[in-house]
């Protein structure tokens, strides 16, 4: 009786000793016994791929293709072909409203703020580790540029700016465009842009 | 001369069996019942996802930190995860994502680091990076991160604080109970759209705190009123997950 117990008692302390509690980091990829469902030979997204040279199981479109969502025959705002199409525009090609600036300040503060700043004055956090001079918004020569020229420095970066075009959609860069130029309208902005009735304390303030 | 033989009978069955067999038997038995249990128990503790998987985190070609990236600097898990709330699959970026920091042409971060010489490689030859997945769902399941975060169900309730880890680990079982258990009860795990990507955001105690949730009573009312309002059930038969 004795033995016996004491014989399970070794054995439990074995297994534990040797596979260890629930939740241990482990580097080994867990076990799998029948793998055939569980891993198909098929192609996944971003999947690694033996055939295509560049390892690629996702191909990059042909030259030529119009993206889905955008239309060859159809060059109203929002579906135009080529990003470059929108260069040229002075103006934001949405309806400007409440919604698009909340998308814009989302959209901000994803992808920019970290280098720009909150108020886009040009010292968002990255800067403490070394980031090089991100512009700041709030300059005479900012405030006068086209729209579509914000468009086109989101799109395809700017000197020291890298590209955020394959990141954020055409609308969301839109979206922030409108916010850019609401911060640099806030930096601005002088006591008779605020509606009498939410002034407040503002009018107190030198 | 009856008593006798049995007696003598009674003598040779206590040959065969030796005076001690009760409790043999008895230890026979009870060791049967132990072994069994503990087999039982070890089976259910060590064959189930929640010890074979949580807790994998491999080695990666890049040391590359959630920490130092969505903790510290505050990165938006949708900075680079950019698909998330737009298609089933949380794509991961692209190099040239890391090269907008991390790009040495643009003089900026750490822009010789050894550690990141995979990612200048990839950017220059356009082979991909090789990230080992860390989380997988079998092929014979569906699953899909958009459904998921649109309705404001947190990164934190599947991932754990990956803005906390250094290397990204394995921290939930994955299992098809577990997806089930939540599918029946989404309640507690609801929040509003806009909380999905802030891990460190905590209802019980940040609700009556932040602009966003103030002007609902609690995540119980908020939660309730999605599920009636919206609409929201999280299906549970078979054909949702295996289609
Ligand atoms: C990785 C850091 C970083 C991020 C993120 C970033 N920028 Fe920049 N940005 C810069 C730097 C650095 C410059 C200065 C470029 C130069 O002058 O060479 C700059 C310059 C600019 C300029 C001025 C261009 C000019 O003509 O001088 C604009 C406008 C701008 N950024 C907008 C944005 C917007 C909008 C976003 C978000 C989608 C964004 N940036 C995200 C680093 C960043
Ligand atoms: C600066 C870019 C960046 C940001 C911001 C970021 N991630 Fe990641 N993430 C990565 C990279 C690169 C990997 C692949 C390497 C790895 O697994 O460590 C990854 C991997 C992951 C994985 C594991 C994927 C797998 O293989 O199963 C999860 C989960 C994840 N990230 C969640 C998040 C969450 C949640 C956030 C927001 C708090 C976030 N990430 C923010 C770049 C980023
Ligand atoms: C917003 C800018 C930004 C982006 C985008 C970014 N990083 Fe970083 N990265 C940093 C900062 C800041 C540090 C910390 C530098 C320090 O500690 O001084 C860092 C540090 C690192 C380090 C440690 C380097 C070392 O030598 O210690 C690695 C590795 C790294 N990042 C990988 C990546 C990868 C991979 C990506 C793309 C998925 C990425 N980073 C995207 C800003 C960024
Ligand atoms: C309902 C649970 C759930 C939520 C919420 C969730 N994930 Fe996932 N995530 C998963 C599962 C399950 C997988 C494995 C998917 C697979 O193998 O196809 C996964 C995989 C990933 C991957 C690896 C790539 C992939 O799709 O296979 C990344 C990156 C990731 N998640 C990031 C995120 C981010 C960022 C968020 C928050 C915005 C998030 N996840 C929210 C469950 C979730
Ligand atoms: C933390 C909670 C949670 C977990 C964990 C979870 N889900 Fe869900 N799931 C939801 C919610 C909420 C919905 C949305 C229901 C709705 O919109 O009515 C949903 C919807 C879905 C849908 C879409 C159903 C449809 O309407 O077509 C699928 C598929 C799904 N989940 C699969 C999974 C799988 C597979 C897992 C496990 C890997 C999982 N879920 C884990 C909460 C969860
Ligand atoms: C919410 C999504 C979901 C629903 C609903 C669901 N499953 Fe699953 N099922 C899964 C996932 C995820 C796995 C993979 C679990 C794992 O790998 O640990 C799975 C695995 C399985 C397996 C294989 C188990 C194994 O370990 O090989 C079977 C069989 C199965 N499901 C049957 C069913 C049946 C029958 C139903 C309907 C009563 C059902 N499932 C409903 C998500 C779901």
């Amino acid at each position: 009786m004795k033995y016996v117990l004491i014989i399970l008692a070794l054995l439990t302390v074995l297994t534990v000793g040797f596979v260890g509690l629930r939740g241990q980091t482990s580097r080994q990829p867990p076990v799998m016994v029948f793998n055939d469902l569980v891993d198909q030979p098929k192609y996944k997204n971003q999947g690694e791929s033996a055939f295509f040279a560049d390892g690629r199981q996702m191909r990059l479109p042909p030259a030529g293709a119009v993206a889905w969502g955008r239309t060859p025959d159809k060059p109203d705002p929002g579906n135009l072909i080529d990003d470059a199409d929108y260069y040229g525009l002075k103006v934001i090609p949405l309806p400007v409203d409440a919604a698009l600036l909340q998308r814009g300040q989302r959209v901000f503060n994803t992808y920019c703020a970290v280098c720009h700043g909150g108020f886009g004055t040009g010292n968002g956090v990255a800067t403490n580790y070394g980031m090089s001079a991100p512009a700041n918004y709030h300059t005479d020569r900012l405030r006068q540029v086209t729209d579509g020229y914000l468009y086109q420095v989101i799109t395809e970066g700017k000197g020291l700016m890298g590209a955020y075009g394959p990141s954020i959609k055409p609308p969301d860069r839109w979206a922030a465009v409108a916010y850019v130029r609401a911060l640099q309208r806030a930096g601005n902005a002088k006591i008779d842009d605020v509606p009498q009735n939410l002034r407040g304390e503002l009018e107190k303030q030198p | 001369m009856h008593d006798r033989r049995l007696v003598t009978e009674g003598i040779r069955v206590s040959r065969i069996f030796p005076k001690n067999s009760r409790q043999i038997a008895a230890a026979l038995g009870l060791g049967v019942v132990l072994f069994g249990g503990l087999i039982t128990a070890g089976v259910t503790y060590y064959f189930t996802p929640k010890y074979t998987r949580v807790g994998y985190t491999p080695y990666q070609p890049v040391p590359y930190s959630h920490r130092i990236h969505a903790g510290q600097l505050g990165l938006d898990c949708t900075y680079c995860h950019t698909n998330v709330f737009e298609s089933p699959h949380a794509n991961l970026p692209s190099p040239n994502v890391c090269m907008n920091c991390h790009d040495p042409a643009k003089g900026n971060i750490k822009g010789d680091s050894p550690l990141l010489a995979p990612i200048r490689d990839a950017f220059k030859t356009g082979r991909p990076v090789d990230w080992v997945k860390v989380h997988k769902v079998p092929d014979f399941a569906y699953f899909n991160h958009q459904i998921h975060v649109n309705r404001g169900v947190s990164c934190v309730s599947c991932h754990g604080r990956v803005d906390q880890m250094v290397e990204v680990r394995h921290e939930q079982p994955l299992s098809m109970s577990w997806c089930l258990d939540c599918h029946r009860n989404p309640e507690p795990n609801l929040r509003p759209n806009e909380l999905v990507t802030k891990l460190d955001w905590d209802s019980a105690k940040d609700w009556k705190v932040s602009p966003l949730t103030q002007n609902t009573d609690s995540q119980e009312a908020f939660a309730r009123k999605m599920v009636k309002v919206s609409a929201l059930h999280p299906p549970t038969n078979c054909t949702t997950c295996h289609r």
